[in-house]
């Protein structure tokens, strides 16, 4: 496939994203003209580039469904459950469309004919409802001849009466009006020509206007507003913008409106231009031009600049132009500065050793571009959540339905910002949580009328930033866990002894591990008992944790904690032998020392006191099985994970450091407790610390023996 | 119907320009001349438009000629009153506002929004 078919797909499947996130906002507001629009612009889009670049199947296939949009916006067709419905079926259909190789059909005819089918009878019953309407939908003709998108163009009209303007019986006003009823209009009024009240005839017009109207309509339709005043007045209508002015937002300087309308001589401009103010003031001050005239010619130019910016924002898509770059170039980018964080990393250990001040500088200055290379490079792959976000929507309208449960479903935070391979890798735990609330979280409407909830339950999807981690959170207002039902579950499968004694806590954590299923029944949609143990291995496998909260009767919230992104992290150096390794920094709260003596007074039960505190840590040197004697002072690092504080036992603590994290490769990808590795300045590697992992392996070796 | 009267001030502190009902070119000229009277006075003159339902361009410019005939003349001319919504909205269709206006009684203008001018 073609670089151009490529982009051509990738844009249609974020207008489809965009398109099914309106459908359902539609489907809530069924009045809402704008996201009628909306859907009708994206189906355009489709429509029009389709055609462009050979789909023309797709851009048949859509041209139906816009024309009903467009009876739509016209309010001859409502939009009910039955057309949003097809047109979610229609999406789905452009979708197949665009998955299918070249040359293939790759989609079901009989459904197509049947979806173009159920919409020609729905544009016909609208056309039906509006007499003197075309009687059936046009065949498409592959040409865009449509009028729903007319480009839109920005006149300057001077409207300048003669005197005798009143002696006709002419009110400026409604002239004026009917100008603002064409389009988008900005009105100034000069009353530089009115004299004296001793020279002044009451009977005389000395006022004139500059309009500056951006319509669909043409020049004369303008000039038709004037038709009646044409004697007694001068109408000037020029063009100063149209549609293909797409490439630049500048409009032209306050002096050259000026010029070009003829409010002052080019002599004028280039004697003020020698001087150093803002060319407008220059000019009042000058009495070059007159205050109203440079107001007038600003107010132009700031509603073509205006509408050129509104105009570079639809066609990128952002207020903000942005270009589309493979993500592969991006990966390669981050690749790259991984490896000149590396080497500034041994070229500032060679001016330590040199003791050379020269070579210190020169260090330092390459330190700090590379950490805003850095930055810049890990910003450039972030992305916000919300693309994510949209196409649950779809999934909780469809599974809602097919459960028979309303389900009201919010989100929140769709701005909050993560590196792209955490997004690309969120996808299918959010799926298997979202679908878990709506099977198992909430009831049916009858049940939960009986518990005196309203019948429609929410589910909420939330992101925030947290620090270095991003939140995100889907919570329900279901009927909760039910602890009971989860022990004896666990119990049946062999997950937990008879006599296991579980905090609440530990309880629910249980419907996480593998194999775990409480639904009575299997449906459709989950209950397999695959899901959430794959959420938690997927979720850990890059870095982060889960947390679920539940209150039986009253609902269940789980929190995924991310990293923010996975290739370049600060971390913590330490040592253990000679060894090196890196722990998360975001992770670590602080470092305590530990003599022997500290040891000997908690009799070998791992335990430290910090201020107070009791803290489990975990010594690393038996752990990890390695050789040398302990120090007689050792470093705790106290990390934080989840809300619990775990101690990690160390030789030495060396720091922080920039760590690019490299895959352990295939053949050590399942050693736990290990999240990747990191060449050092030397070009030692040293191994980064997978903190969670090591907890739980420590953990489960001391509570479930039985298991493990 | 127009209707521009003189109205005594209570305590016999001077007289009050009082406009009324529906301003329009038929009441133009009769606008004029008793602002050109009140010009040549030389004294202060106090205007009421609170009772003007609506006033079309021709009266616009016989007011907005006086304000900047009487600035010249370093006379005032005062608002008593507020403006109301029938000459807002008038002002508001012919686009006419002092931000765009290059009259030197610009500061002082009486259409300014939402400003006391007594």
């Amino acid at each position: 496939m073609d670089a151009q078919k490529q982009l051509y797909r990738e844009e249609a499947f974020e207008l489809l994203a965009k398109l099914e996130e309106a459908l359902i906002e539609l489907e809530q507001q069924p009045d809402d003209l704008d996201i009628v629009n909306r859907i009708f612009r994206a189906m355009h889009t489709i429509k029009g580039s389709g055609a462009m670049f050979g789909f023309d199947d797709i851009a048949s296939f859509t041209h139906t469904i816009e024309t009903a949009y467009d009876l739509i916006r016209e309010e001859k067709l409502f939009a009910d459950e039955e057309l949003i419905s097809l047109t979610l079926r229609s999406c789905d259909q452009v979708k197949a469309m665009l998955d299918a190789p070249e040359g293939e059909e790759g989609t079901d005819a009989n459904l197509i004919e049947e979806i173009t089918a159920s919409f020609k009878r729905l544009i016909s019953s609208g056309q039906g409802a509006a007499p003197g309407q075309a009687e059936s939908c046009p065949a498409y003709t592959g040409g865009d001849q449509e009028d729903g998108l007319k480009a839109e163009i920005t006149y300057r009209i001077r409207f300048k009466p003669h005197r005798e303007l009143f002696q006709n019986g002419t009110n400026p006003i409604p002239l004026l009006n009917e100008i603002r009823a064409l389009g988008h209009a900005h009105v100034i009024c000069h009353l530089k020509e009115l004299p004296g009240l001793k020279e002044l005839d009451p009977e005389a017009c000395y006022t004139y206007w500059d309009i500056i109207l951006t319509t669909d309509k043409d020049a004369d339709a303008i000039r038709d507003v004037f038709i009646f005043v044409e004697h007694i007045s001068e109408v000037e209508v020029t063009k100063i913008d149209d549609y293909s002015e797409i490439d630049h937002e500048e409009y032209k300087k306050i002096g050259e409106i000026l010029f070009d309308r003829g409010d002052i001589s080019l002599s004028d401009l280039e004697s003020i231009l020698g001087r150093q103010k803002r060319i407008g003031e220059m000019l009042v001050e000058s009495g070059k031009a007159r205050r109203s005239e440079v107001q007038s010619a600003l107010m132009e130019q700031e509603h073509v600049r205006n509408l050129r910016k509104k105009r570079m924002g639809a066609v990128s898509g952002d207020s903000v132009s942005s270009i589309r770059v493979a993500s592969h170039k991006l990966d390669s980018l981050v690749n790259l500065v991984g490896e000149l964080v590396t080497v500034q990393a041994r070229l500032a250990q060679l001016s330590a050793q040199r003791n050379d001040h020269d070579l210190a500088l020169v260090s330092e200055e390459v330190e700090r571009l590379t950490a805003e290379l850095r930055d810049n490079a890990m910003g450039i792959r972030m992305l916000p959540i919300g693309t994510t976000f949209a196409k649950f929507k779809r999934l909780v309208r469809d599974l809602s339905t097919e459960l028979g449960k309303e389900v009201n479903f919010t989100t929140s935070g769709e701005e909050t910002e993560l590196d792209k391979t955490v997004i690309d890798r969120l996808g299918d735990p959010l799926v298997h949580l979202i679908r878990n609330s709506i099977d198992h979280g909430i009831e049916s409407p009858e049940k939960r009328a009986a518990a005196g909830k309203p019948a429609e339950g929410t589910i909420r999807l939330i992101a925030e930033h947290s620090g270095a981690h991003v939140l995100i959170s889907v919570s329900d207002d279901g009927s909760g866990l039910d602890t009971e039902a989860i022990r004896a579950k666990a119990m049946e499968k062999g997950i937990i002894s008879p006599d296991a004694s579980l905090s609440e806590k530990e309880i629910f954590e249980l419907i996480f591990a593998p194999g775990f299923s409480t639904a009575q029944s299997v449906s459709k949609v989950s209950g397999r008992g695959v899901g959430m143990d794959v959420v938690t291995s997927s979720i850990e496998s890059f870095g982060g944790t889960v947390e679920i909260e539940s209150a039986k009767g009253k609902g269940t919230t789980i929190t995924l904690k991310l990293p923010l992104t996975l290739a370049i992290i600060d971390g913590l150096l330490v040592t253990i032998s000679d060894e090196y390794f890196v722990m998360p920094l975001n992770a670590v709260v602080e470092c305590v020392e530990l003599s022997a003596e500290d040891r000997r007074r908690t009799h070998g039960r791992n335990l430290a006191r910090v201020r107070d505190e009791i803290v489990p840590y975990i010594p690393l040197r038996e752990v990890f099985s390695l050789h040398g004697d302990n120090p007689a002072i050792e470093q705790v690092v106290v990390t934080e994970i989840g809300e619990r504080r775990v101690g990690f036992v160390v030789d030495k603590v060396v720091g922080q450091h920039q760590t690019v994290i490299k895959n352990l490769g295939k053949f050590l990808r399942h050693v736990e407790g290990v999240s990747g590795a990191t060449i050092m300045g030397d070009g030692t590697v040293a191994l980064i610390l997978d903190i969670n992992k090591l907890t739980q392996q420590v953990e489960s070796a001391e509570k479930y023996p039985e298991v493990h | 119907m127009g209707n521009i009267t003189w109205q005594d001030k209570a305590g016999g502190r001077g007289r009050t320009l009082k406009l009324e009902g529906t301003l329009t070119i038929e009441t133009a000229s009769e606008l004029k001349d008793v602002l050109l009277q009140a010009l040549e006075t030389a004294e202060p003159l106090e205007m009421d438009m609170s009772a003007v339902e609506s006033v079309d361009l021709a009266c616009v410019q016989v007011l907005c000629s006086a304000h900047c005939s009487f600035h010249h003349a370093g006379q005032k001319m005062t608002l008593a009153g507020g403006i109301p919504a029938g000459i807002h909205a008038a002002l508001e269709a012919l686009a006419i506002s002092p931000d765009a206006c290059d009259s030197p009684c610009t500061p002082e203008c009486p259409w300014k929004k939402g400003e006391d001018h007594e």
